[in-house]
């Protein structure tokens, strides 16, 4: 096995690297190129310091035999997943689910006798997304708890832990109108902003992880799911996977949103592809006669 | 291949659905090379750019395949499918140099559209075989294959190729087009061209800019005039251009020629301001190339109104550098151009202006330095706290040290690359030789200790940490102390610290830690004995190499390889207590086997061998590395079995090691397994195995 140089780049082997990227791409999906194995290999080399086991091959075996109750796989997914998120990002697509989808599936769910419309928003870093959403909720009329309910999950546990505590920087404001900061936000000192407790406590917060159906299981029938820029990690396989869990937990004509420079060409054929007045959607395709339009 | 294999092939190539398709080729490759390649042959013409896509990769990667280079010639006339000519060109070209002959054999196809894709192909390959008929090309009737010749000649070169692509570009009856091409590839060449010969050219407005970046590499001085002239020339493009050739100029002069030349450089541009100002606008919405050449030209001028829009352009990651060099060049103007702008400009515009004043020298530099060690953002004061450690500001320590304390404080994870920035800045001011170091480490050191009484845990880490990092030894007291400390993890920084100065007077705490009650603790004094422990250590590892938690003897072992390669002669004893761990627990065994590899010798080799029947594969490579790096002939030799083991990286390992220890008598047993290897990775290894042993 190849050595570490604790203060240079690491060495990992070709043969490492095929063991790491396939040991992560079977746990949580992350799919490592060769493009991205300078990234792989400096967060590895920096686990196998920070656990002191001394070599690559020492931390691959604990990585598939830890069965302590803290186990390392999640430490290191933490320090692969990227968590780079803002407020309001992508917001036309946010708008289109705010101010067509869910007034409609609310409508829809009002004339059944059904409850609030459920949302998972899978793959939520560090929580900006669900946040922006009860945001532009409240904004657009409507109650969150009565009219809709918000699941956020993401895998890295870091990341969830900054979603809890809701104290955010600069960067996440970056598309953000000063209005709505003024709004939502207090200062907490120069460079952080703490949100308030009338979003806050509308996001239920989940670690999950998108390949782990059995823990997905907990949420119940979902209305909408969102699943931005998380997918472009995964390689075809591993997408469809996950997309295949989505249209099972989607009730029929459930709505799947992806990143714009997402695509479910090639992924799934039970999705169509909806346009509305503000963004595109899709919207999982219902048996016949079970939806209205 | 199975009929039923072969006729899912088929169905799938005749699919509707283009993933289907695409499946397909992929396992064309399972079919001998005479039936795939004629399917392969049809695919390239495929509606679907990633059915084609898949078709010339597998097309390049099939044996013989490039025979059919005259089929894909033909197909080159297939004016009705521009994905198939495209397709089949980026095949042409991927065969490379065995394709030539059948290219060249196509120069004088009747179709002008071919001959000029056969010049593409030619070009791409870049095979000097075809410079002759290229040149001769240079009269083909038709004017795109003229203007493809001369782009082709471009990527060829020498003086036959350059006095004919001048000829072409100075021909005032010879298509524009022509010779533009011919211009561009005399820049692409970097050509010496005589000025006089260009001089007819500038005249052409649509010629001029490249003509002007011809003269770029120009040898003769009566290319600086025109250029010089071309910076105030009305046309932007133009304009560009003569910026580009002079910043060449200047690039190639002397010291003191170049000084020269760019001080009439400042003359242009004094003369004519809007010059600058159009330059300092471009930087915000011009492509790469043209920023690029921008930034350069304005940090050759030295104007400092430029600095702020410097700061902007270097947003950019790939301009960066190239910015901050120009800044550094400006010396003093810079700083004070950034102390003008400094509120105006946003967060990513102060960090790069720190990166720069990192780089100067001017007092108000490191006065600016100071402040924004205390900048709103913590980003800010990362590259602040950053260029004070470059400067050597000492008087930067106290709000360095304060700073640290503060983030640590916080005990919050976006913290932590502020107290990482804070402690790096620290010890380098400290570092050992600097100028006044020995006082700088002294003072620090006693304003870190004067923070710990009333520190939390996450501070008392950091400061830990940093006295480790500042490295001298009589700080080990002072470290000591904090081996009490109730947090394990502090106590562990601890011992981390200790281990870094190197502190062997501090055994007696060393050896206490290994009886440290946190396993993270024991593993940390280990790995510090093992370093620079004593004549005890190897007893005391010994010892630890019995504990019950599994990673801490995990940590004994490679300890104890590790000191027995610092003392060769205690190696009997470590291999008397490295030999009976080999069948513990798998963690244990392989640090036992790496701690064999670190000790060396045959001896070392012949004990790794008695792992090689465990079912752990990371263990087996380890050995089967240690074994390749120390085992004679007999050792490898045991390796051959595990040639066809069941786990692929162990194949792996060992087709590469007998190879690197040149075993040819394993020739014969690799060969066997290339019959059956169905793992590409492996495949890979056996055949780069078998070229190393057939050399």
């Amino acid at each position: 096995m190849a050595e570490l140089r604790p203060n240079d780049a690491p060495l990992m082997s070709d043969a490492e690297f095929r063991m790491f990227s396939e040991l992560v791409r079977e746990h949580c999906g992350l799919n490592f190129g060769p493009e991205s194995r300078f990234l792989l290999e400096q967060r590895i080399a920096r686990r196998v310091r920070e656990t002191e086991v001394g070599s690559f091959a020492s931390y691959h075996y604990r990585l598939r035999s830890d069965t302590s109750p803290d186990p390392e796989l999640p430490k290191l997914v933490d320090d692969l997943t990227t968590n780079e998120t803002y407020f309001m990002r992508e917001l036309q697509q946010l708008k289109a689910l705010v101010q067509e989808v869910i007034p409609e599936v609310l409508a829809e769910r009002r004339r059944h006798g059904g409850g609030p419309v459920a949302i998972w928003s899978a793959g939520c870093a560090s929580g900006e997304e669900p946040y922006s959403i009860v945001m532009l909720g409240i904004e657009a009329g409507l109650v969150p708890g009565r009219d809709f309910r918000i699941y956020a999950s993401d895998i890295s546990r870091t990341a969830l832990q900054k979603a809890r505590r809701a104290v955010y920087r600069e960067a996440s404001f970056r598309d953000m109108d000063p209005g709505q900061r003024a709004r939502w936000f207090e200062a907490k000192d120069v460079s952080s902003y703490k949100l308030s407790d009338t979003i806050k406590r509308h996001v239920d917060f989940l670690h999950l992880n998108l390949l782990d159906r059995s823990r997905i299981a907990l949420l119940g029938q979902l209305d909408v799911i969102i699943c931005r820029n998380v997918m472009i990690y995964f390689d075809m396989d591993v997408k469809r996977r996950v997309v295949g869990t989505f249209s099972e937990k989607l009730r029929p004509g459930g709505h799947l949103l992806v990143g714009r420079s997402e695509s479910l060409l090639h992924v799934s054929t039970q999705f169509e592809l909806r346009h509305l007045k503000n963004d595109m959607v899709y919207r999982l395709a219902a048996p016949v006669g079970e939806l209205g339009s | 291949m199975d009929p039923r294999e072969r006729e899912g092939i088929e169905l799938g190539l005749a699919s509707s659905d283009d993933e289907l398709r695409r499946l397909a080729v992929e396992q064309l490759g399972g079919l001998p090379a005479g039936d795939a390649v004629p399917l392969l042959l049809r695919c390239l013409g495929d509606e679907s750019w990633r059915v084609r896509k898949a078709a010339v990769e597998r097309l390049v990667a099939a044996p013989e395949a490039w025979r059919a280079a005259h089929s894909l010639i033909e197909a080159l006339a297939d004016d009705s499918n521009a994905g198939r000519r495209n397709a089949a060109v980026e095949t042409l070209v991927r065969f490379g140099k065995r394709a030539v002959p059948a290219l060249l054999d196509a120069a004088s196809h009747s179709d002008a559209d071919v001959r000029k894709l056969v010049v593409e192909a030619l070009a791409g390959i870049g095979d000097e075989r075809a410079t002759p008929r290229l040149i001769d090309a240079l009269g083909d009737p038709d004017p795109n294959v003229r203007g493809a010749v001369a782009d082709g000649l471009g990527a060829l070169g020498g003086s036959e190729v350059e006095r004919r692509l001048l000829q072409a570009a100075a021909d005032a009856n010879e298509d524009r087009l022509v010779r533009f091409s011919a211009l561009r590839a005399l820049a692409r060449l970097e050509a010496v061209t005589p000025v006089a010969d260009l001089e007819p050219l500038l005249a052409d407005s649509w010629l001029r800019p490249m003509a002007f970046t011809v003269l770029g590499n120009a040898e003769d001085e009566g290319a600086l005039e025109p250029l010089l002239k071309g910076l105030a020339h009305p046309s932007r493009p133009t304009r560009e251009a003569a910026m580009e050739a002079l910043l060449r100029w200047v690039g190639r002069l002397d010291g003191s020629e170049a000084e020269r030349l760019a001080e009439r450089v400042r003359e242009v541009a004094d003369a004519s301001p809007s010059l600058v100002t159009d330059a300092m606008h471009r930087l915000r919405g011009a492509e790469f190339a043209t920023r690029l050449v921008l930034v350069q030209f304005l940090g050759l001028l030295r104007w400092s109104e430029a600095v702020e829009p410097l700061l902007e352009a270097a947003h950019d990651e790939a301009l960066a550098e190239v910015v901050l060099a120009s800044l550094v060049a400006l010396g003093e103007s810079a700083e004070q151009a950034i102390e003008r702008c400094w509120r105006s400009i946003d967060a990513r515009s102060r960090q790069l202006a720190c990166d720069a004043l990192a780089r100067t020298h001017g007092e108000l530099g490191k006065v600016r330095l100071l402040a924004a060690a205390d900048d709103p953002e913590p980003e800010v004061r990362c590259h602040a706290a950053k260029a004070l450690g470059r400067r050597g500001a000492i008087a930067a320590i106290p709000s360095l040290v304060a700073r640290l304390v503060e983030s640590a404080e916080l005990d919050d994870p976006d913290a932590e690359d502020e107290i990482a920035a804070m402690s790096s800045a620290i010890v380098e001011l400290t570092r050992p030789g600097g100028f006044l170091a020995q006082e700088a480490a002294t003072r620090t050191v006693t304003l870190l200790g004067e923070h710990l009484p009333a520190a939390g845990e996450a501070t008392r880490f950091a400061i830990a940490g940093v006295i480790g990092r500042i490295g001298r030894p009589e700080d080990a007291s002072l470290l000591a102390s904090l081996l009490s400390d109730p947090s394990p993890r502090v106590r562990r920084a601890t011992v981390d610290a200790l281990a870094e100065l190197g502190a062997c007077q501090e055994q007696e705490h060393l050896r206490l830690a290994l009886a440290d009650e946190s396993p993270m603790v024991r593993i940390a004094a280990a790995g510090a004995l093992g370093s620079c422990g004593g004549p005890d250590a190897p007893e005391a590892l010994g010892q630890l190499a019995r504990d019950t938690d599994l990673w801490v003897r995990a940590a004994a072992l490679r300890a104890i390889g590790t000191y027995a390669a610092r003392h060769p002669e205690r190696l009997a004893e470590a291999l008397s207590m490295l030999e009976p761990t080999l069948q513990d627990a798998a963690p244990v065994a392989m640090a036992a086997v790496d701690a064999l590899r670190e000790t060396g010798g045959d001896s070392a080799a012949r004990a790794a061998s008695a792992v090689l029947g465990r079912p752990e594969p990371e263990i087996v490579q380890a050995a089967v590395r240690c074994i390749g790096q120390h085992g004679d002939a007999g050792a490898l030799e045991s390796l051959l079995p595990l040639v066809a083991h069941g786990h692929w990286s162990v194949r792996a390992e060992t087709i590469q090691t007998l190879a690197e220890r040149r075993t040819v008598r394993a020739v014969p047993t690799i060969l066997r397994r290339l019959e059956v290897e169905q793992d590409d990775f492996v495949r890979a290894a056996i055949l780069r195995a078998l070229h190393r042993l057939e050399a």
